[in-house]
């Protein structure tokens, strides 16, 4: 079957969207099928959460995820020298690394199999104090470019004022920071 | 421990002691951990996942003595004492049937279990009597805790820890009631647990786990999600669902026992009369029939077993516990033979 898109490939997506009542059929190719990206991901999202094991849910969802280009594909890690097919064929990692030098795909990808790619459970104890600190740098950072935003704009209103209290904690915050 | 000083015990879990254990039978909790500076077991060779073996046993052995921890090494199991881990779900089928350097560590009341070499470096496992997945969760928290005091895990801040498949990436947790669920499988209503559990992105497996048969009516729930939820988040989920399953099962009964009380005491007792008196019998109709005999004593429709010797019936009738028991390796018919004088003898003790 060809694409119905382009006419010129063989047709390797097959979406059926059912909606209000009526039920259409898309045969697309590879190409065609990316470039309609939206539709395959709305036709995933229910997929992942019927009633399949969780190892059933990976190969549906790599047959969708077809937009990846070859040298994507061919891309392998760093570390243990498995490339992003090998993974996508077995479903398998070859190291944690493999986590790191694909991690772009890898974020999508859990994406869609848990809805969501934040790890928000136990931290192990070796990690948590690196990670408190991380947390600690970046809600100070955070903070530091609100009252930016709050100087620039007591500034543009004028209120001289505030910008010298605003300047103050700043200046407070900064001298805080290069102490620790 | 040897592992024939398990056979005479059903374990803890299997006690029916749990809260809601008429019809919860167990909880479990696994967590699936990786170590850091190791290749995954989709790449290791042959000596690295021995290296990785021996350090983990002696690691497990130190930290967990309070456990009364005792490690077994697969390879050096023969097919009856792999099968008999398998049924007592202290390892998986994968890990029995696998290949290379890979073993299991087993807390002494068999509550906790930690395989090597499975399909991560450690799944770390919790089994708890009833619906308790918290204090299971509680066991298998304090274990992992332990061991990160040794052992480096492959984890980070924003995947969380990292697993082979990363349909287990994050928490690596995969917490499981199993369910005994037989009137709704008599009334084909279990359909609608499979559907309301799958809107809230649990689901439903057989026995044994992934891809197994639901057997003797039992089911196991479980969440399918490990990453963006923390684990008490998880466990919350399924422990607000189970008790409503729970109701739906009990008011099934409630209403068939109104209203079609000779077919359930029929079923029942015709059920325990097969088991009674039965010269051979098979795996799978010991299954069913125990099934119904358990339905029956929960009803109080039969009170001359107790709950407790029906749910080691389960587990004593099984293949590998059988030839254990024997001390040889039975064929098929022998096994029937053995296993329908095993249940004779146990019910007329219980008489």
């Amino acid at each position: 079957m060809l694409c119905e898109l382009c006419n010129k490939s063989e047709a390797v997506v097959h979406l059926v969207d059912v909606s209000n009542n009526s039920r259409a059929e898309k045969h697309l190719c590879k190409d065609c099928a990316a470039s309609q990206g939206a539709t395959i991901k709305s036709h995933m999202q229910k997929s992942s959460s019927s009633t399949k094991d969780a190892g059933d849910v990976l190969p549906e969802i790599f047959q969708n995820l077809s937009a990846t280009s070859g040298a994507a594909e061919a891309e392998a890690c760093g570390q243990c020298g498995t490339t992003y097919r090998q993974f996508r064929s077995s479903g398998k990692f070859g190291c944690p690394e493999c986590y790191v030098e694909f991690n772009v795909k890898v974020s999508d990808l859990l994406e869609k199999i848990h809805s969501r790619c934040e790890h928000t459970g136990k931290v192990p104890s070796t990690a948590s104090d690196d990670l408190a600190q991380q947390k600690e740098l970046q809600t100070q950072q955070k903070r530091l470019q609100g009252l930016y935003a709050d100087l620039d704009k007591a500034v543009n209103d004028e209120d001289y004022e505030r910008a010298a209290e605003l300047r103050d904690e700043i200046q407070r915050m900064q001298e805080g920071a290069a102490e620790a | 421990m040897e592992l024939s000083d398990l056979q005479t015990s059903p374990g803890e879990w299997l006690g029916g002691t749990g809260p809601e254990a008429d019809i919860v039978i167990s909880s479990r909790i696994r967590l699936a951990r990786n170590l850091a500076g190791y290749p995954f077991l989709s790449t290791a060779n042959e000596q690295q996942l021995g290296e990785l073996e021996r350090m983990v046993r002696e690691r497990l052995l130190n930290t967990c003595r309070a456990e009364g921890m005792s490690y077994f090494s697969l390879p050096s199991l023969g097919p009856i004492d792999r099968q008999f881990l398998v049924e007592r779900h202290l390892i998986s089928r994968e890990l029995a049937s696998g290949k290379g350097a890979r073993g299991v560590g087993l807390a002494v009341d068999e509550t906790v279990s930690i395989m090597v070499n499975e399909e991560d470096h450690l799944r770390i496992q919790g089994l708890c009597s009833g619906l308790q997945l918290r204090e299971a969760w509680e066991r298998v928290d304090a274990v992992d805790t332990r061991l990160e005091s040794c052992l480096e895990f492959a984890f980070s801040p924003q995947f969380g820890y990292l697993t082979i498949c990363p349909t287990n990436a994050g928490t690596g947790l995969r917490a499981s009631v199993m369910l005994h669920l037989p009137a709704l499988v008599m009334t084909k209503q279990i359909n609608k647990v499979f559907q309301a559990v799958a809107k809230i992105s649990l689901i439903v497996r057989g026995l044994y786990g992934e891809g197994t048969q639901a057997s003797g009516d039992f089911y196991q729930i479980s969440n399918q999600s490990t990453l963006g939820k923390s684990e008490t988040d998880v466990i919350e989920l399924i422990e607000n669902v189970i008790p409503k399953i729970i109701g739906f099962e009990k008011t099934v009964r409630t209403n068939l026992m109104q209203q079609k009380r000779e077919v359930m005491e029929d079923k029942v007792w015709r059920a325990y009369g097969m088991l009674k008196h039965a010269r051979m019998i098979t795996s799978e109709e010991t299954m069913d029939l125990l099934s119904a005999v358990r339905m029956g004593v929960s009803l109080g429709i039969i009170q001359e077993v107790k709950m407790d010797a029906i749910n080691e019936l389960f587990l004593f009738t099984q293949p590998a516990h059988l030839q254990k028991q024997k001390e040889t390796q039975l064929d098929e018919t022998e096994r029937d033979v053995v296993r329908a004088s095993y249940i004779r003898k146990r019910l007329q003790q219980s008489d």
